[in-house]
């Protein structure tokens, strides 16, 4: 059972039987875990031994709420309709009301109420209890160390248990016949009416104790019902005890008028396996209503909890114990991880764009620039280098060229000047080309076509070739020509 | 009870452990945010004055700079590796014992060179790797042979080595003086110093000129004029 408060024992004293039902609640299924049932015995604080002896056995811890019926004699139950207002209003009002009718001290009594739904007016369902009654239960409880969450009404308890198994938009009666007392419900749709009868299975036999019921039935429809209003119950709902007894029953149908009924199945509170395993049978449980209904009370499963008494102040500080701890967790938890997160925030910020990415960063540009110069330099020293290679091609292009205008030289007329005059080379330097040039002095009937015959010769070996010409040589009589060719 | 007395133990002792430890942390994350503005606007500054360089880029530099500084050290081991070779003989002795007009002692020349290879180390150098590299042919004489400066090397900054400019006059037959040519050409696994041709002029000699000595040549002389760069390391100097 979760320690949170998933779970609760309602705990049925009202009757002259103890009867206590342990229910759970998982989202929303309701389980039923446990029973008990006990006569209680007629000698005085009976009932408050037999309490703390089951609440011994049953060991509620501070998440079970425990909810122990109410003493209600003489409750006073009345349904107002008031027009729509604030919550403390109707607070006051109800007061007002009850305390009018009742014409007793407000010291005296315990005004509880509870408010309906209503679209113009609200529906509010007034109790009085003696204050003098209640209190003396608490003290009693208290004195044998009986812990308790709420009071509530008995006849409340098995109108939310009625309401839950056996819905109804009717009117209708709810009848709790215990061992020494008896709870009525009058249930409609003008109002909800609670009356504590001193009267038991007990104390007649069926047939007389039926006619009895029937006569406190109809006094209290006389006295609790408007008499501008109808009220034509479909049945009547049988608990407790007198359920149990098909003697009364059968002598409640002959002397009412309407059907008399029992709650004959749990159709919306599944049983546990548990409950078989302590030989225990759930149809047992069917005529315990009110305790079913404190018990729903105590789960926050009935509409109609009307607490007349809130609970020790000790176990609902317990029951808060898990969250609070839970809190105080969470707050060291953030606590501690704000410091960390904290440090980490810090460390991630002084990672980021740290200092050395600005040394970095210029210190890269400075590098580029290093390097680009470096390149650069490199870059002509290979080409330099390259020029100092390519001194030794240069030098072979001047064989190369003597060589190309040998045929040209050897086919003149032996009588017909032509020869080399000079020929220039320079090597490739500081990016320049290297070049060859030729100065040809040639008798002048070469002029007319040695253009075309040395580009003949030439362009093989060089490719295109400049040729110029013809120019008076120094030497007399001859044409000078130059050819000049781009080592490339 | 007990559970209150040690909850709120524990309450008080992690507030104790906020104001003692979160509480300094808390206010170093408000100094390291401001912090980080700080470094966040020097940032912003140092790009906006600079050019930022980017990743790619700067790779790419850097894989310029390896690919040039590789060419270059490939194109300078192939220059200047040396070639398990016998370094030329002294210019005293290879004067003694070339056959080169001009150039066997005694001759002006020779005495001339001498001279100018006494002023320097890299000068005495310069002449012996020159008239080292000459071949030896009938006819073909040596009429000039002079260092620029003294045979003082001059930087060549681009290159990583120094030079020494020598002017060359040489005369022969065609052949040999092409021979010559190019036998001061840069060579492969040479070593230094490198002999480099920077400029050459192949002249033709007027018949008139030629002189008795044109009987030996098997075809009509001719003039070789040239501008020698001589190369050597960094340092090395007279």
């Amino acid at each position: 059972m979760s320690a949170l408060g998933g779970g609760a024992i309602g705990i049925d004293v009202s009757d002259g039987t103890l009867k206590a039902v342990r229910l759970a609640r998982r989202g929303g299924r309701l389980t039923l875990l446990h029973t008990w049932r006990a006569v209680l015995p007629d000698r005085p604080e009976g009932e408050l031994a037999a309490l703390h002896a089951l609440l011994q056995q049953a060991r509620p811890g501070p998440g079970t709420r425990v909810v122990i019926s109410a003493p209600t004699r003489g409750l006073f139950s009345r349904t107002y309709q008031i027009p729509e207002m604030g919550v403390e209003r109707v607070a006051e009002l109800v007061r007002y009301e009850v305390l009018a009718e009742l014409q007793q001290p407000a010291d005296d009594l315990v005004i509880r109420h509870l408010i309906g739904r209503g679209a113009a007016e609200r529906q509010v369902q007034a109790f009085a209890l003696r204050r003098a009654q209640v209190e003396a239960f608490q003290q009693q409880l208290a004195a044998h160390g009986v812990p308790w969450d709420d009071l509530e009404p008995a006849g409340l308890a098995l109108a939310a248990f009625a309401d839950l198994e056996r819905r109804s938009r009717g009117d209708r009666l709810l009848l709790g016949v215990g061992r020494t007392a008896s709870q009525l419900v009058i249930q409609s749709s003008s109002g909800l009416w609670l009356r504590h009868l001193p009267l038991g299975v007990r104390d007649a036999p069926a047939d007389e104790l039926a006619e009895r019921l029937r006569d406190e039935i109809d006094a209290a429809l006389v006295w609790f019902v408007p008499a501008d209003q109808r009220f034509r119950p479909d049945e009547l709902v049988l608990s407790e005890e007198g359920a149990l007894d098909p003697h009364l029953t059968g002598a409640l149908k002959r002397v009412l008028s309407m059907p008399v009924v029992r709650i004959g199945e749990l159709t919306h509170i599944r049983s546990s396996w548990r409950l078989r395993h302590t030989g225990q049978d759930a149809a047992q449980a069917l005529s315990m209503g009110q305790a079913f209904g404190l018990a729903l009370v105590g789960l926050r499963a009935s509409p109609l909890r009307c607490p007349v008494v809130e609970g020790e102040s000790r176990r609902a500080a317990a029951r808060r114990m898990p969250a609070v701890t839970t809190g105080v967790l969470a707050a060291c938890g953030a606590l501690i991880a704000l410091g960390e997160l904290s440090r980490v925030w810090a460390d991630r910020l002084d990672a980021t764009l740290p200092s050395r990415l600005e040394d970095e960063l210029l210190g890269r540009a400075e590098e580029a620039e290093r390097l680009r110069a470096e390149s650069d330099r490199l870059e002509r020293q290979a080409a330099a280098l390259h020029d100092v290679g390519l001194r030794r091609v240069a030098v072979q292009q001047v064989r190369r060229a003597l060589a190309a205008l040998a045929p040209l030289v050897t086919a003149r007329d032996p009588q017909q000047r032509l020869h080399v005059e000079q020929l220039w080379l320079a090597a490739a330097e500081g990016g320049r080309a290297g070049t060859v040039s030729l100065t040809l002095h040639v008798d002048p009937v070469f002029d007319e076509r040695l253009r075309e015959r040395l580009e003949a010769v030439l362009r093989p070996e060089f490719g295109p070739v400049e040729v110029k010409g013809p120019e008076v040589a120094p030497v007399e009589g001859l044409s000078r020509w130059v050819v000049d060719n781009a080592l490339r | 009870m007990t559970r209150v007395l040690v909850l709120l133990l524990l309450l008080a002792g992690s507030f104790g452990l906020f104001l003692a430890r979160g509480l300094p942390q808390a206010a170093r994350v408000e100094r390291s945010a401001s912090a980080l503005r700080e470094r966040e606007r020097a940032l912003l500054a140092l790009q906006a004055g600079t050019d930022p360089v980017e990743f790619a880029e700067f790779a790419e530099l850097s894989a310029r700079h390896e690919r040039a500084q590789e060419q270059a050290r490939q194109r300078r081991s192939l220059l200047t590796e040396d070639r398990p070779d016998s370094p030329p003989a002294a210019l005293a002795e290879q004067l003694d014992g070339t056959q080169l007009g001009g150039l066997r002692r005694p001759s002006p020349l020779a005495d001339a060179l001498l001279r100018q290879a006494a002023a320097s180390g890299t000068a005495e150098l310069t002449l012996r790797s020159i008239v080292h590299a000459l071949p030896e042919a009938e006819g073909l004489t040596v009429e000039e042979l002079a260092l620029r400066d003294e045979g003082h090397p001059r930087a060549l900054p681009e290159l990583g080595l120094q030079e020494v400019e020598a002017q060359l006059v040489l005369a022969g037959a065609l052949p040999d003086v092409l021979a010559a040519l190019e036998r001061l050409a840069p060579e492969r696994g040479a070593g230094l110093p490198i002999l480099s041709v920077r400029s050459a002029s192949l002249r033709r000699i007027e018949p008139e000129r030629w002189g008795g000595v044109v009987r030996e040549l098997p075809s009509p002389p001719v003039r070789l004029s040239c501008t020698l760069a001589v190369l050597f390391a960094e340092g090395d100097g007279g």
